[in-house]
């Protein structure tokens, strides 16, 4: 582990957890140029993980997902345990009425625009 | 002069009266009967001589008067209010109540017996229809009893009543534990007390309500019910009780789910590829630049995209009975070799073999349905073996048939799941907590496709070892013209 958590310098982690490799790049494309680090993770027990490890401002996961899935990832990071400040944001292709209450921040709908997803990273970093 | 007026209208009403007079000797022999009666039996006053009343009686109600009648009026010197049925000529004998008292002389030995004969019609069609209504009633009764929908009855507040064999069926509790308890204590509506107090309130206005429920059945398990609640009005109008009709409606409710299940599924399935193909895309147009992974996603995506169409419109057909075969003469060993070829090219984690004969198996059968199936088995076989291993192809000859087999050594199916595994929408929890992508048709599809070929597919598994998924296609099918 050689993260520091809040050294000024430090740049903005972001961790994007899908089981879908190709949309987890996608995010990744999307982010990188904000200035940003992108942690990928292909399902819920990585994005846990990396958040563990990496101390992100913002994770962005799919809610389907194999092990683990995204309402569970943002509960447990939401438990008030640890990195409480982290903004976690779902990215689904189900209609939000199907989603139980897990106290995300944000919802993103599948397939996405770019600036959106682009609109929500500034949002939560700050930039 | 009034004891004259007198006796004259006494012999007016004797002749008038709206009932038969009769009397007769001891042995039966009438002596005088009035208008009325000599109407009834059709007879003239002159033609009476020597008539016995018995005489007059249908068979059964001569011999009842002999046997019966008679020596219990010699007995207790009346009889009353019995049923006999009248002879008359050329008419339908008429049912009558006949009462009647004995007169003896002064030696005290009978003289003479005074009948009064009344008309039993309308008593007979009132018995009549009380029978039919009694018949009409235990048929209702027997319905209720009999039927698979539990009907109940209820006091206004609720309390049950009746709980009949249906309810008993439906819900496993008897009607000695039910009786006096609430129905609405059984009741989960989806508002809670509150829906509790609206439904009693509709109820006390005089409309009916139709509602779905959950039932709570004596072992505890949940019935999904549909609840018909009736208000019946006592004689002020007010609630005075209800009747209620549950019936099971867990199939559709299951139905239902499902569908639910597959929408969301299908959406999932369908915006995934989207949201590459788009983010790809996006990205392209922002830069300006051409990117060799951005066209090959969107490419591969779109096939992903198209396949799932496919397959939804194959489910369609297949469902509408419109899955038709073209047809044609068809190498299964050349087409099962560029199947293994193709998988091969797919996949890296996985040694992709073909065994079978060195030279042609030849069909008629329609080569790109058959390709699809090989298609699906071995994607199946790459998915559900995630890491890695052998897929072994194998093409048999059988003699009468061609036998096709697809084996992997991934995890294996566990044996309660192999009977739905050809089922629409079917898929295992194993494959779902997986996460692996698919809508649960692909078995679906190929299954209706090889029977439409008059062929069977099935599958082996062994926990820890592997599956093997097998179709048998006929060389010939009877009835089918070439």
């Amino acid at each position: 582990v050689t993260a520091v958590p809040f050294a000024a310098d430090a740049t903005p982690v972001v961790v994007v957890a899908d089981d879908e490799i190709h949309v987890v790049d996608v995010l990744g494309l999307l982010l990188e140029p904000l200035g940003v680090r992108v942690v990928k993770a292909y399902n819920g027990e990585q994005a846990l993980a990396a958040a563990r490890e990496h101390r992100p401002q913002l994770v962005l996961t799919n809610v389907r997902m194999p092990k683990v899935g995204g309402i569970e990832v943002c509960r447990r990071l939401k438990d008030g345990q640890g990195n409480d400040s982290v903004a976690v944001v779902l990215i689904t292709s189900l209609p939000h009425e199907d989603l139980p209450a897990c106290g995300a921040d944000d919802i993103i709908q599948k397939p996405f625009d770019s600036a959106r997803v682009e609109e929500c990273a500034r949002r939560f970093l700050g930039r | 002069v009034e004891d004259e007026l007198l006796q004259g209208s006494l012999a007016a009403l004797y002749e008038r009266a709206p009932c038969g007079y009769l009397f007769t000797r001891p042995d039966g022999t009438i002596v005088r009967a009035n208008a009325l009666f000599l109407q009834w039996v059709g007879l003239a006053r002159d033609d009476l001589g020597g008539c016995r009343f018995q005489d007059l009686l249908t068979l059964p109600g001569k011999l009842f008067y002999e046997n019966q009648y008679a020596p219990l009026l010699r007995l207790q010197g009346f009889v009353n209010a019995v049923a006999f049925d009248l002879v008359r000529a050329g008419r339908e004998p008429l049912p009558v109540l006949i009462t009647s008292i004995r007169q003896d002389d002064d030696a005290g030995q009978p003289a003479l017996v005074a009948s009064i004969v009344l008309d039993a019609t309308d008593r007979r069609s009132y018995e009549r229809e009380l029978l039919l209504a009694r018949q009409r009633a235990e048929q209702l009764a027997a319905i209720v009893t009999e039927s698979s929908d539990a009907i109940l009855s209820l006091a206004p507040d609720g309390t049950l009543q009746t709980w009949n064999a249906g309810a008993t069926r439906l819900l496993g509790y008897a009607a000695e534990a039910m009786v006096g308890r609430k129905l609405w204590d059984l009741l989960e509506l989806p508002g809670g007390d509150a829906a509790d107090e609206a439904i009693e309130a509709t109820l006390r206005a005089g409309r009916a309500v139709q509602m779905e429920a959950v039932a709570t059945g004596a072992d505890g398990r949940r019935v999904d019910v549909s609840a018909g609640l009736t208000p019946h009005p006592g004689p002020l109008g007010e609630l005075a009780a209800i009747s209620a009709i549950l019936r099971d409606i867990g199939e559709r409710k299951a139905l239902e789910r499902q569908q639910r299940d597959f929408l969301s599924m299908v959406t999932h399935e369908l915006r995934n590829p989207l949201a590459s193909i788009r983010g790809y895309a996006q990205i392209m147009q922002r830069r300006g630049e051409y990117l060799e992974r951005g066209i090959e996603v969107i490419l591969t995506q779109s096939r992903r995209l198209e396949r799932l169409i496919g397959d939804l419109l194959d489910v369609s057909r297949v469902e509408a009975g419109q899955l038709h075969l073209r047809r044609e003469e068809t190498d299964l060993v050349a087409l099962a070799l560029s199947a293994a070829d193709q998988a091969r090219a797919l996949t890296r984690a996985h040694a992709v073999r073909f065994e079978g004969p060195g030279g042609p198996l030849l069909g008629r059968w329609d080569r790109d349905r058959l390709e699809q199936v090989f298609q699906n088995l071995l994607a199946n076989a790459m998915k559900y073996s995630p890491d890695g291993g052998a897929i072994v192809v194998r093409v048999e000859n059988q003699g009468c048939e061609a036998r096709v087999s697809v084996t992997d050594q991934g995890p294996g199916i566990p044996p309660e799941a192999l009977p739905a595994l050809f089922g629409r929408f079917f898929r295992t929890a194993e494959a779902r907590a997986s996460g692996a992508e698919g809508l649960g048709l692909g078995l679906y599809i190929s299954r209706s496709l090889i029977e439409a070929h008059g062929g069977r597919i099935w599958a082996d598994s062994t926990l820890g070892q592997g599956s093997t998924f097998t179709f048998a296609l006929p060389y010939t099918v009877l009835g089918e013209a070439s």
